[in-house]
């Protein structure tokens, strides 16, 4: 067990040192002078001297192959570049939006779980049924739901119609709504994985086993037929994590939130090429790392994972 | 394992000659059981009756399809429904009717009264659950003793059934244990709460045949040592001679003929029964047992009747060598031919 967990996370950190190779790479991929293409339109008003300044921060003014060593070396610095426009320093700015993101990506995975899970169980458990039907029809809903109108629908009523929320902020009045949107919508994905799961888990031989022992059907539920099932909806649960971690565009514009998400965009706009390279590295390292975790928590989950 | 079996074997006689003992402990009469719908539905069980008394071994023997595990789900309340439907019947149990207990109280004849062991010792234990976890919760569920208590009272039933360094095994889980291992923990917790029946349900069917014996020795060992009545049942009538007194021979849904093992070996009287018996594997034949019902029912040709239609005479009558056109028309009930013997065939009047 402990071998595998080192060899994990040894493969964890090679992923993520190809992923910053691609990322350092990725300069190369803007057609023409890549410092021409970022100042594009401003390119005239900006001095000579800025322009190789830039150059040599971008590491451009080096051969290529000493290309990726130069922004390895700088990455390990924690020095990331300065944003074009602002020559602020890219990581702390990151870094500054990083909380807002976490913030709203745990209120909307709390949210997803609390609704998911036990609605898609119960569907589950009422297989066939009128509310087994009732409750995929909710998730489809869900499912399909385009992320701005429900925001929007939400906003409207609640904030602008009803005043109990605040349009915009980031008091825990303004986290509620943009939470509630994301979560209701990983909460679909959710419920209906844990629905299948638990159809499949219902029918195993092990459930008649427990139930021949004449066993409470709250312990054959419990016991029995939730624990088998959390290995899947866990990693289901996972999944949805690391959607809401990019950073949600959508939601984050809507409700006026400012989190990675709309820093991400307004990098694009701006071709500021720093900034989307340490966005994608942290994205990755985060992505990594939940998955280091998850492999964890699968191994205290299932016996069979653990004494392999 | 040879002590305790002569010690079974005079046990049984003292029951046999003592006639006060026996006492009939289940008792299932005309059992219908459909699946599907009132409207379109497969008959699985079409007037099953029989006994078992305290003490005893009743095998049922029946090629697969024929009703056997849909038979004994029905005594555990265990028949899924939908799509499952009890049309008719009754099974009493020590002055109890099952089929009419509510909810609450059938579950405590589960497990407590009348256990159960399946044919998949692979998939019928939870690979989440410890070993011990899975052997204990019975008995908290039925005795009201604490963890602590049926954990000791586990690795108890753990020695019973042989599984060496018991203790061990507590803390292990299932894919940490052999399909014969696990089927010997399934035993085990099957017997924690001292049922007074114990059905078995092809225990063997799905492991090796070393192992097979194996278990097989380890129920007569059982048998031997606590008097639990046992529904033994089984696709392969060459192990009903290690383990039952009575047999009961089913197909296709009805049950055909029904006798003390020596007296149907010696003695079959339905053209099935002879069939199956014909069927048993020598051990100069490498054949499964399932490969050697197929090869002797060759001999007998035509093929089981469909369950989606309803059959008016004998279901053995489009495949049977000595069929005549009353088989065809009427329907055989269960008569008793010789004392203590009874079948479901014209053929004995004729
Ligand atoms: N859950 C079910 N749904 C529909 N039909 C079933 C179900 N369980 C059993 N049956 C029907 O009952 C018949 C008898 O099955 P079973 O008792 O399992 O046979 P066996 O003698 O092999 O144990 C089968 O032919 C099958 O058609
Ligand atoms: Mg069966």
């Amino acid at each position: 067990m402990l071998t595998y967990f080192i060899r994990r996370v040894f493969t964890a950190i090679l992923t993520l040192i190809i992923a910053a190779f691609a990322v350092s790479m990725l300069i190369y991929l803007v057609p023409g002078d890549p410092v021409d293409a970022m100042m594009g339109d401003s390119s005239s008003f900006v001095s000579p001297e800025r322009v190789e300044e830039i150059r040599s921060q971008l590491g451009l003014d080096k051969p290529v192959y000493l290309q990726f060593p130069f922004f390895m070396a700088n990455v390990l610095r924690g020095d990331m570049g300065r944003t074009i426009f602002g020559n602020e320093p890219v990581l702390p700015l990151l870094l500054s939006k990083l909380p807002n993101t976490l913030i709203l990506a745990f209120a909307g995975l709390a949210v997803a779980i609390l609704i998911g899970v036990p609605l898609g169980y119960i569907a589950a458990y009422q297989k066939g049924k009128f509310l087994d039907s009732i409750l995929m029809l909710g998730a489809t809903l869900g499912i399909s739901m385009p992320v701005f109108w429900l925001g929007l629908m939400l906003l409207v009523l609640f904030s602008m119609m009803l005043g109990i929320f605040p349009v915009a902020g980031s008091g825990f009045g303004s986290l509620v709504l943009p939470a509630f949107t994301s979560g209701v919508i990983a909460a679909a994905t959710i419920a209906r994985m844990a629905r299948s799961t638990m159809v499949e888990i219902l029918q195993e031989d092990y459930i008649r086993s427990a139930r021949a022992k004449g066993l409470s059907e709250r312990i054959v539920l419990m016991r029995h037929a939730v624990k088998p099932s959390l290995v899947g909806v866990v990693g289901m649960i996972a999944h949805m994590f690391t959607w809401m971690l990019g950073g949600q565009i959508i939601i984050e514009n809507v409700f006026a939130w400012d989190g990675l998400g709309q820093l991400a965009v307004s990098a694009l706009l701006n071709r500021e090429y720093n900034l989307i390279q340490g966005y994608i590295l942290i994205y990755s390292t985060m992505v990594v790392t939940i998955s280091v975790v998850l492999d964890l928590i699968y191994a205290g989950l299932d016996p069979r994972i653990r004494y392999e | 394992m040879g002590k305790p079996e002569k010690k079974g074997r005079a046990l049984t006689t003292v029951v046999a000659s003592n006639p006060t003992n026996i006492e009939t402990l289940l008792r299932v009469e005309n059992l219908d059981i459909l699946f599907g719908t009132a409207k379109q539905h497969v008959v699985a069980v079409d007037g099953v009756s029989f006994k078992i008394n305290t003490g005893e071994t009743l095998a049922i023997v029946g090629e697969s399809g024929c009703g056997k595990t849909v038979t004994s789900l029905s005594i555990m309340g265990l028949i899924p429904c939908p799509p499952g439907i009890i049309d008719n019947g009754s099974i009493q149990f020590n002055g109890k009717d099952l089929l009419h207990l509510k909810m609450e109280e059938m579950r405590k004849v589960r497990g407590n009264d009348i256990a159960m062991i399946f044919q998949e010792p692979m998939t019928s234990l939870n690979p989440v659950l410890t070993v011990g976890l899975q052997m204990s919760e019975a008995m908290m569920a039925h005795k009201g003793i604490s963890r602590k208590e049926a954990r000791k009272r586990a690795i108890e039933m753990l020695k019973l059934v042989q599984i060496p360094e018991p203790e061990k095994r507590m803390e292990q889980y299932p894919h940490q244990l052999s399909g014969g291992m696990r089927q010997r923990v399934m035993i085990g917790t099957a017997l924690s709460c001292e049922p007074k029946i114990l059905i078995a349900d092809e225990p063997t069917t799905a492991l090796d045949v070393t192992v097979q014996a194996q278990i097989l020795d380890l129920m007569n060992d059982i048998k031997a040592k606590l008097d639990t009545s046992i529904l033994f049942i089984t696709h392969d009538l060459g192990v009903v001679a290690e383990i039952a007194d009575r047999v009961l021979v089913m197909y296709a849904g009805r049950t055909i003929e029904e006798a003390l093992v020596t007296e149907l070996y010696e003695n079959p009287i339905h053209p099935y029964t002879e069939g199956l018996l014909r069927a048993i594997p020598r051990l100069d034949q490498y054949l499964s047992a399932d490969n050697s019902v197929k090869e002797a029912l060759k001999q007998m040709p035509g093929i089981v009747p469909s369950i989606y239609k309803k059959i008016e005479g004998c279901s053995f009558a489009p495949r049977c060598p000595y069929a005549r056109k009353q088989c065809g028309q009427e329907r055989p009930v269960m008569k008793e031919v010789v004392p203590g013997h009874r079948a479901a065939c014209w053929k004995p009047e004729w």
